[in-house]
């Protein structure tokens, strides 16, 4: 899994590359602990190029948001392809989290 | 082998109402409409090609009761309300015949688990013999609780049949009625059992009411316990964000885990069970459309043929 990270304006957009799964998502899951304790709380993730997400990948998802809550953080996504699409939608969490079809458009939504 | 599903409904019975039938004929009605029904259409086949299960059927409301028939040998998951029907089908099948064996396993004696016990009238009959089988202990005593006054009018030891309860250890292997049986604990409020039934090179796992969630991470064990199993029966109440959420520690899983365990554990024929009390028809057959194609698409191992069941399936092993 390769993590690319671009800062835009007070948000993050984090790039994710690969696969998520139980050998890789804690890579996402340690990143974006460190991102928070730098004081960043407002992050997009790309899944433009992400390939594969298990149940583990999902996890690592829910426990960075849970991280985020207390200080009035955000985690949003865009870009969900194929089976990450799926994925996101069989699991529930495309009704518990913002999607967004383009970066541009969380982007967007993200300076409201 | 065959497997009969009594009762498929999680925590309590769901029963249609009327305006969930009207519902049903209504969408029935358009699409015979929109296949040009008339007098010469031959209507079984018009249902079975053309309506989806939600318009035609029901995945049922009775609570967890499955089936493992083999010969002579009446072998049963869980006594909620599913097992009244069992014993009415038992006794018209079987008229004039002399009282039979039940071996019934009880994952654990919440309520919608036991519930049917005094309602299976093979229980009144002398000569009949049951044996109840689960690693609680004191399982006597919760099926006498629901029978004592004021909750119900016949006491369990005035019953007829003659009824013996067997504690069984999770970990060790059990010979019963030609099945060679294992039980294994699960995570779920006041704990619960999977059983792992395996005759002739046939292996069917009951697991339900089990959670898998962030803390229990110990699949390895799952994973062994469900190998290679020609059919298993999942819990799978929750959606998977649910599950994690605002479900978390209801002791439940659900069909992305179920999917993922699956593969891992090369399981032919995986059923998801204890169907949410809230879930329509219509939400129920979304989630056989969901799962299968989550099967298709997650790549561990090989893609597990995937049902979720309903009251009256029948699944051979
Ligand atoms: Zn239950
Ligand atoms: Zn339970």
């Amino acid at each position: 899994m390769e993590i690319e990270i671009e800062k835009q304006g007070k948000s993050l957009l984090i790039k994710v590359k690969g696969r998520m799964d139980a050998v890789t998502s804690s890579e996402f899951e340690q990143k974006c602990a460190e991102l928070i304790e730098d004081g960043e709380r407002y992050f997009i993730v790309d899944l433009e190029r992400l390939e594969y997400i298990s149940s583990a990948g999902l996890r690592s998802i829910l426990i960075t948001a849970r991280e985020l809550e207390p200080d009035q953080g955000e985690i949003c996504f865009c870009n969900l392809k194929g089976l990450v699409r799926e994925v996101f939608s069989v699991s529930g969490f495309h009704l518990t989290f913002s999607i967004y079809d383009t970066c541009e458009e969380a982007l967007e939504r993200s300076l409201d | 082998m065959e497997v009969s599903f009594w009762g498929t409904r999680g925590s309590l019975p769901a029963p249609v109402t009327a305006q969930i039938i009207r519902h049903k004929v209504k969408k029935a009605l358009e699409i015979a409409a929109a296949e040009n029904l008339d007098a010469g259409t031959d209507i079984d086949n018009l249902i079975d090609t053309k309506l989806p299960f939600w318009v035609k059927g029901t995945y049922g409301s009775n609570t967890s009761c499955v089936e493992i028939r083999d010969n002579e040998d009446f072998l049963l998951c869980d006594a909620g309300s599913g097992l009244r029907e069992f014993g009415y089908h038992f006794l018209s099948s079987h008229k004039g015949s002399s009282p039979k064996e039940f071996h019934i396993f009880i994952s654990h004696p919440h309520w919608d688990h036991i519930q049917g016990f005094p309602f299976f009238i093979p229980s009144y009959i002398d000569g009949t013999r049951i044996t109840i089988y689960g690693c609680h202990d004191n399982l006597k005593e919760s099926f006498s609780l629901q029978q004592r006054s004021p909750f119900f009018p016949v006491d369990f030891d005035s019953l007829g049949a003659k009824i013996d309860f067997v504690g069984l250890e999770p970990g060790k292997t059990y010979d019963i009625a030609g099945f060679s049986v294992s039980a294994m604990e699960q995570n779920h409020p006041g704990i619960s059992f999977g059983y792992r039934f395996v005759k002739n090179g046939k292996t069917i796992v009951y697991s339900t009411d089990s959670e898998h969630n962030m803390a229990s991470g110990n699949n390895e064990e799952l994973v062994t316990f469900f190998n290679q199993a020609d059919l298993l029966i999942f819990d799978a109440q929750y959606t998977l964000i649910d599950a994690w959420t605002s479900k978390e520690d209801w002791g439940h899983s659900n069909n992305l885990i179920g999917v993922e365990l699956a593969q891992k554990a090369h399981v032919k024929h995986l059923c998801l069970f204890h169907n949410d009390p809230v879930s329509s028809d219509q939400d129920l057959d979304k989630l056989l459309h969901n799962t299968t194609k989550l099967a298709s698409l997650l790549e561990e191992g090989k893609t597990p043929r995937v049902s979720v069941a309903y009251d009256g399936m029948i699944v051979e092993v």
